[in-house]
Formats: structure tokens, sequence, C-alpha cells
């Protein structure tokens, strides 16, 4: 479609109504050219968001003067170089994030260059090297669902392209623990046999960002209103210990990072958390030992590298540090966890992981993933039954809606 | 008397919740923080006085007004920038870019600034749209416009903005600053 047409930016900004929506859409899930256009514009709205939210926050300081007269004496005033600065910084961050959380509130998790399967573990540059896998939390567009959701909901299958899985996962929010009094952020990691793979387990990293006293203030009857961002540079480091672990497999981020993104990546690590709102990953690891009945499974982990695993006897599983900042903040913080695998089952898995577990699989299962294993569309449905919850928006039952007409679509 | 209380609590929120938006608004189109102090009182006297708090999505009311009040400063002392649309529409075409002009790229606040540079109608809605999450429909109620035209408005803003920014972040190095009290 044309590129150069209003109705896409208001496409972007969530401004259709259904029957226009639809329409754009079908234009959308087949030109991957469209979608860049969207998350560009997504972008620019990001920016903007901030940008007039710091005006509010400093009124007497907004540029509402004319441009002359703003350009003098700025580096002489001290707000700029306490305020400003930061803020700018913050912005060229967000140029690498995206947003949408406005309109769906909800994030995508990228990942640094093991993104692509296949790479081993030893490639990596990490220092050390600790056998470590780091993922950035960032705040973005999770418009896959939503095609995925349009295009089954007019009787199509999605193509593959259109699919990804990381976005679908964090279309849903989860329940996870608040943060503690002296955290802006939570995390939180469970472990249960893999649902689609025999011997496999299934590590689910959650994070949640704080509520704060504007994110619930907001319900005054408009549109729901910006989210407050809390946290920034949000970064996750895994370190898999190889005592325990075989090898493991980030899932999702099997696109292609386009140049552009990738150039600045890492030189600036960026990942926006706002209140309230939650991210989750799964990894799908191999156990040590056992019979990886997927070649496929990689990187492999080296017992040879140990990180900070210097003993193989220890039963610990992995090691999650999140560091994130504080806006305008300097200092780094840092949360961190060991996990010991207790062997659950994912029959006694929580709702919330069961449900993800589902997205996930579905994700797979329509991208035509070699990572799909031996999960049906049936069993999807049966899962995300099961991980139901509360659902008190009725965002999962409306999944389940969605999993039954792909069955039915897959059928005909 | 609890109705009474009620009100008085609606009143509270609104200004709470808007004063400082509709402040920036105002300040916009007047170019003047004190004139649209006055304006964005005023605004709020009517709202009390017509029962305007009443109403369940005050966004649009509220804005509409204090719009209008703006305008009226403006018109009164002879600023009409914002009134004459076949002025507006002229000064669009030989919209000067003084964004270019800036050396300090890395300073911050540069996204305000190339807001700063685009037609006066762009930045209103950029403004009601970005800063007050208001949709295309409210926005048209707004501007006296049509949701189309709102739509094409932010499209081309959105542009323009697009790749101004794009040649700045280009050109981005980060670096530290002095700090004012180093000796």
């Amino acid at each position: 479609m044309n590129l150069d047409d209003p109705k896409l930016t208001a496409y972007a900004l969530d401004e259709l109504d259904e029957i226009e929506r639809r329409g754009i859409t079908r234009a959308v899930s087949t030109s991957s050219e469209t979608q860049h256009e969207i998350q560009e514009i997504q972008k620019m709205a990001r920016l903007l968001r901030t940008e007039f939210a710091a005006e509010l926050e400093h009124p007497a300081d907004a540029t509402t003067k004319p441009l002359s007269t703003n350009l003098s004496d700025i580096r002489d005033d001290p707000w700029f170089w306490t305020r400003a600065r930061p803020l700018t910084i913050a912005a060229v961050l967000a140029v690498l994030a995206v947003i949408g959380l406005a309109f769906f509130g909800s994030y995508q998790l990228r990942q640094h260059e093991i993104a692509q399967a296949g790479r081993r573990v030893t490639d990596f540059p990490s220092k050390s090297s600790a056998i470590e896998a780091e993922f950035e939390a960032a705040a973005a567009t999770p418009s896959s669902y939503v095609i995925v959701r349009g295009l089954i909901n007019e009787g199509v299958l999605p193509p593959k392209d259109s699919v990804r899985i990381e976005e679908m996962i964090n279309y849903f929010s989860y329940d996870y623990p608040e943060p503690t009094r002296e955290q802006l952020l939570s995390l939180d990691v469970d472990v249960a046999s893999c649902p689609w793979a025999d011997s496999h387990r299934l590590v689910r990293i959650g994070l949640k960002g704080r509520k704060t006293a504007s994110s619930e203030e907001v319900g005054t009857g408009e549109r729901p209103s910006r989210p407050t961002k809390i946290a920034e540079e949000v970064k996750i480091q895994v370190e898999f210990n190889p005592a325990e672990v075989g090898s493991y497999h980030l899932i999702g981020y099997e696109q292609q990072i386009p140049d552009k993104e990738r150039l600045n990546r890492d030189e600036i690590d960026a990942g926006e958390i706002d209140a309230g709102h939650t991210v989750t990953a799964f990894y799908e690891v191999v156990p040590a030992g056992a019979s990886a009945n997927r070649a496929a499974v990689v990187p492999q982990v080296d017992p040879r590298k140990n990180g900070s695993y210097t003993t193989h006897k220890s039963n610990e599983m992995l090691t999650v540090k999140l560091r994130y900042k504080k806006p305008n903040d300097d200092k780094s913080e840092l949360i961190q966890g060991t996990v010991v695998d207790d062997g659950k089952q994912f029959a006694s898995a929580s709702p919330d992981f069961k449900f993800a577990a589902a997205v996930a699989e579905f994700g797979m299962l329509l991208h035509e993933s070699e990572f799909k294993g031996k999960g049906t569309l049936g069993a999807v449905l049966e899962w995300a039954q099961e991980g139901k919850g509360i659902d008190a928006n009725g965002y999962r039952a409306g999944f389940v809606d969605l999993v039954r007409k792909a069955q039915a679509l897959t059928r005909g | 008397m609890p109705d009474g209380d009620a009100n008085a609590e609606r009143m509270q929120m609104a200004l709470r919740r808007f004063e400082l938006p509709l402040l920036q608004f105002a300040t916009r189109i007047t170019g003047d923080r004190e004139r649209a102090r006055d304006v964005v009182q005023e605004t709020f006297v009517k709202f009390q006085n017509n029962g305007a708090f009443q109403n369940p999505e005050p966004a649009t009311w509220l804005f509409t007004v204090c719009r209008h009040g703006a305008l009226n400063v403006c018109r009164k002392e002879g600023r009409t920038q914002y009134l004459d649309q076949k002025l507006i529409e002229a000064r669009e075409a030989e919209q000067p870019m003084p964004f270019e002009r800036l050396e300090q790229k890395e300073a911050a606040g540069f996204l305000s600034r190339i807001v700063a540079t685009l037609p006066p109608r762009q930045q209103e809605v950029l403004q009601l749209k970005f800063q007050n999450d208001l949709s295309y429909q409210q926005i048209a109620k707004i501007t006296k416009t049509t949701a189309n035209n709102v739509g094409v408005l932010i499209h081309t803003a959105l542009k323009t903005l697009r790749q101004k920014y794009a040649q700045t972040a280009k050109d981005f190095i980060p670096f530290t600053p002095k700090q004012p009290n180093d000796t």
C-alpha cells in the first residue's frame, strides 16, 4: 500500500474503526515494508509522548517560546544539565525502542545477537567468556498479535513471517509479584517441563514494573493515559550452569533485526519498562546429559567455560541478573537470583505459566518454527483453557476463541 | 451537602488532571505564559459555573473552551497567526527551517525544537494527541475541523519530524557535560 497515506498513520496510532482497520491489517500482514513504516511511525509517537510528558513535568522550562530565544542560553541553565541531557539520551534510546504501549499495553523482549538460532555459545564475544545470554526488555509494538488475530478473524491463516512469537506472548499481561519496597522491578522465574518436547525444561522469566500513583489516577473516562516510564536501560543476563544445562533456546526472536536497528544495539543497551507492566520470556532448556531430541536446540552450553559457576556440582540451573536504571539516574540497580529446577511438571505449573506457554506454542505453530516440537493446536487450546485464570478483561477468552478459529481454518 | 462535596471533588480532580496540560496548550497558542494562566483560570470558572464538570469526558469541553479563550486573547492583541486560515497556509508553504541552524545537535529537547518549527496547526494537533492522548475525533471537535483533516495534519507532521529527527540523531554524539560548579 501507499506508505505516504494518512490512513497508515491513523492505523499505527490506533485511530481507525474496525472496518478500516481490517482492510489495512490485510495489507500490512503481507508487506514488511508497511510493517516497518508502522514501527517507524510508532517510534516517533513514543518520542513525542516522552518529550511532551517532560514539558508537563517542567512546565516553567518548556520550550514554548520562539526557537531563536530558546537557543541562546541553554548551556547556562542548570535544568539543562540535570534534566535535559538524560532526557535527550532517553529520547535517542527510544529510537531503538518502540512503542504501542499506550494502545496495547505490552512489551517485547529484544535480544542481542543470540537471536539467530544456530549460534554456539563459544562464539559469544562476551566478557570472560561466561556462558551468558543477554537480552533486553524493550518497549515495543506488539502488533503481531493484533495482525494475527485480525487475519484469523477474517478467515485467513497469517503468513508465517507476520508471526512474532515474543510479541504475541507479551500482548498479554501476567500476574507477577509486585516489586519490593526497595525495587522498581520484580523478577520472577519459574521452571516446569516443556509440554512440546519430552525431557526438555521450560524456563519462564517474568518482570513486573511497580505501579505508580500516576498509573492509577488515570481513569477519567478518557482514552488510557500514556504509561509512566519507571525504569530504563533494563537488561537481563541469563547465565546457565553447564553442570545442569546442555543447551538452550530463547523462544521467539527468529526474525532478522533490521540493520538500521542493529547498528546501535551494541552501543546503547536500551529498554524501558512502564509502571505496572509485565515482560515475559521463555527459554527452552535441554538438561545436561539428556538426549536432545532435536539438534536444533542451540546454543550448547560448553562445560569448559564455567563463568561464575565454579563448580560443576552446584545444583543451580541458572543465574539471572536484572539491571536497570531509574529514569535520569546514573546508578544502575541490580536484582539477582539463582534458579534451582525442582523438577515441576507442566501439569502442575501456574495458570499464567500454562497460558503464556500456550501463546508461545501457538506462535511457533503459525510461524512453522523448527522449535515447535510435538505441540498441536488442540494441545494449545487445552493449555490456554487451563491457564485462563481470572481473565478480568476477557483477553484470554479471546485467545481461546482465536485458537479454535485457527483449528477450523487448518481443517478446512 | 453530599452533592456539593461530590461536585467539589470532581472540580478538584479536573484541576489536578487538566490544569497543566491546558496551561501548556494555551501557552503554545498565546506565546505568553501569563496570558495563558488567565485563559486557563477563566476556563475553569466557566467549567464550574455551567456544570460542565459533570460531563464524564471533560477533556474535549475544557480544551475547546480553553482554545477559544486563547484565540480571543490573540485576536484582541492582534496576534492572528492561528486565526487566518489563508495566512496559515501561506506560512506553511514558506516555513523557514530554523532547525537547520541548530549546531548543538546533542542538546536536549531537540525534538521539542523541531516541533516548534512546524506550522501552528500541526503543533496544536500534536500537542493534543501526544501530550493529552486525545482521539482524532476529540481533536477535530476541539479545533473545529474534521477527523480526516486531523489525520492529515498528524501524518504530515510526523513525516517531517521523522525526516528532521533522523538527520539529527545520525549526528548525535554523547558528551560529558561540564558541571556549572566545576572549579
